[in-house]
């Protein structure tokens, strides 16, 4: 098991948006988030990334190779007066506040696309790959003002893998190219070999077949298929292309109204009444 | 037109210019990378003037005379610690105010120029303070049979040479290396940025301390050229700066550059030819054209909204 959500609750004034969201997900799997419009799929993938801060809850990452990490408490929880007789939890959590944040749960392993794609739009592609290895370079400012030694070894380490994500990606050709001037279904191959460059245990795509044709979905699937193969990635996704996640996933969560209502196996779902019930009205 | 004049007035407006470029590069990069016009930035630039004449005493208490060695010294004793102070006012009173609304971190930018410029006054005098001529001396160029000359002062030299290598230097930071990458991503899409890992906040603090230290090298040459300064001199070179990044439009680097050298060829020859008195008039009129007829300024690209 690689994540474990429990308990996910985010409210929004007063739309209560998550309510006791709970699954898990089995480490090299591919695993799928589906439900109707509004059902909360991207809140839940929003929580887990780090973009939001989920109120109440806990998501435990359990990388097999890696120290455990609870990512809430790294994105920095608020204080509360129990801490006042724990100091040493309450330097924990100062410590957070002041350094935590979106980019420690990128460290921790897990990286996602959106949606809407956010690519660095007047950078060329393959300065996005490189600025995705920002932290694996760990560039030393002086180092690089004289060009030293381990620096352009870092440097060219950092290029060839980004070039070799853009060959997996078959996007050799247009790395010297500006992001923004790539069409639609480029810019989402270049979002998920950005996200793969952060070295990530966990690779979240939100809707990654959105605004592709049927012939571009097919070879995104097979894309994901080979990054669990290859990589042996572990994928959570978010899809309304019935027939793409029923092909790829291992493990389906269904969400409605902020709550899981079933969630098990590609066959299993599509025999579920309260699925069945949830998409038709 | 007097052509010796004139050529005295270009050498004169070269040297403001990359002052004034210097100092627009602060305003420019905290622009670019959250979207705020950082006021105090003028104050910083006050700050490192004091702080120059502050390390030149200590050097001179120790009986130290050599200039090459005491120009360095100061330089770098005055960057550390001015770069402090910028990192300081980031951590203290733009942090905080990180995500609320666009207008408090420019208030409190308005507020940290007073509090800066009143710890200047209550620590160090109200009175004018001035430095010693360190580098003395000239060059002397004739430019026509008449015995027409230019002069050109070493100290004048001096802020060209290590202005514009600090520009270029700058520059290929921002283009070459993984920081300035952070940077540039950071600027575009902070949120993106910090979800690929990088840690925007210590990306910002790294932009606070840049503009700080380049300011920093302004205020040393700037104190060394003209030798006198007092606690308000933030203020209007502050706004001169700012005209200056808005003219080469605001957020882009180079046209900080081009801003601060195109504002202080203006200013000089508006003295030279016209009136010296009213050549602050003149600057800030040029801000009101800029922002009329192009605002987007000479290298900036027109905002297209994102929907």
């Amino acid at each position: 098991m690689l994540l474990r959500v429990e308990n996910l609750k985010m409210r929004f004034g007063g739309v209560l948006a998550l309510n006791n969201v709970a699954f898990q997900v089995q480490a090299g799997s591919i695993t799928a988030l589906i439900g109707p419009n509004g059902a909360g799929k991207t809140t839940v993938f929003n929580c887990i990334t780090g973009f939001y801060q989920a109120q109440q809850g806990q998501l435990h990452l359990t990388p097999p190779n890696r120290p455990a990490v609870n990512l809430i408490q790294i994105l920095g929880q608020p204080f509360t007066w129990t801490d006042l007789f724990q100091p040493r939890q309450a330097i924990k959590k100062w410590g957070y506040k002041m350094f935590g944040g979106p980019h420690m749960v990128c460290r921790a392993g897990i990286a996602r696309t959106f949606q809407n794609i956010r690519l660095f739009k007047e950078m060329t592609v393959l300065e996005n790959l490189l600025v995705a290895q920002h932290r694996q370079l760990n560039g030393r400012f002086i180092g690089g003002l004289f060009n030293s030694k381990t620096f352009c070894n870092e440097e060219n380490m950092a290029l060839n893998r980004a070039m070799d994500w853009l060959d997996f990606f078959d996007l050799a050709h247009e790395a010297n190219r500006l992001a923004g001037q790539l069409p639609y279904g480029h810019q989402r191959r270049v979002e998920i070999a950005r996200a793969l460059c952060t070295n990530p245990m966990l690779l979240c795509l939100d809707e990654p077949a959105a605004g592709l044709n049927p012939m571009e979905t097919k070879a995104l699937s097979q894309i994901i298929r080979s990054l669990q193969k290859k990589i042996q990635l572990t994928i959570l996704l978010i899809e309304h292309d019935m027939g793409l996640v029923m092909e790829l996933s291992d493990h389906i969560v269904v969400l409605d109204h902020g709550e899981v209502i079933a969630q098990g196996t590609p066959a299993a779902i599509q025999q579920n009444p309260r699925v069945v019930e949830a998409y038709l009205g | 037109m007097e052509p010796s004049i004139l050529a005295q007035q270009t050498v004169n407006g070269l040297v403001l210019g990359t002052s004034y470029g210097l100092i627009a590069i602060g305003y420019t990069m905290v622009y670019g990378i959250i979207g705020m016009i950082n006021f105090a930035h003028g104050e910083i630039y006050m700050v490192s003037a004091y702080l120059t004449a502050i390390f030149l005493a200590v050097l001179a208490s120790f009986g130290i005379t050599s200039v090459p060695f005491t120009l360095v010294v100061v330089l770098a004793a005055t960057i550390c610690v001015t770069a402090l102070h910028g990192w300081f006012l980031e951590r203290i009173a733009y942090r905080p105010l990180r995500n609320s609304t666009r207008l408090a971190p420019l208030i409190t930018a308005i507020g940290l120029s007073l509090v800066l410029q009143n710890y200047v006054r209550l620590s160090q005098g109200a009175r004018s303070q001035g430095i010693p001529t360190l580098l003395q001396g000239s060059f002397a160029i004739p430019i026509d049979s008449h015995g027409n000359l230019i002069r050109i002062t070493h100290v004048q030299t001096l802020i060209v040479i290590v202005a514009l290598l600090s520009m270029a230097v700058l520059t290929f930071i921002m283009h070459r290396t993984s920081l300035g990458r952070a940077c540039r991503a950071t600027e575009q899409d902070r949120i993106m940025a910090s979800l690929l890992g990088i840690d925007t906040d210590r990306v910002i603090a790294i932009v606070f301390i840049i503009g700080a230290a380049m300011a920093a090298i302004a205020g040393v040459l700037v104190s060394l050229n003209y030798g006198s300064f007092d606690f308000h001199i933030g203020f209007v070179t502050g706004i001169k700066a700012f005209t200056a990044a808005v003219l080469g439009g605001i957020g882009s680097l180079p046209g900080a550059m081009l801003g601060g050298l195109i504002l202080g060829l203006a200013e000089s020859f508006f003295a030279g030819f016209v009136n010296s008195d009213y050549k602050d008039v003149f600057a800030f009129s040029l801000l009101v054209l800029i922002l009329i007829f192009r605002p987007s300024g000479l290298l900036g690209q027109p905002q297209i909204t994102k929907v």
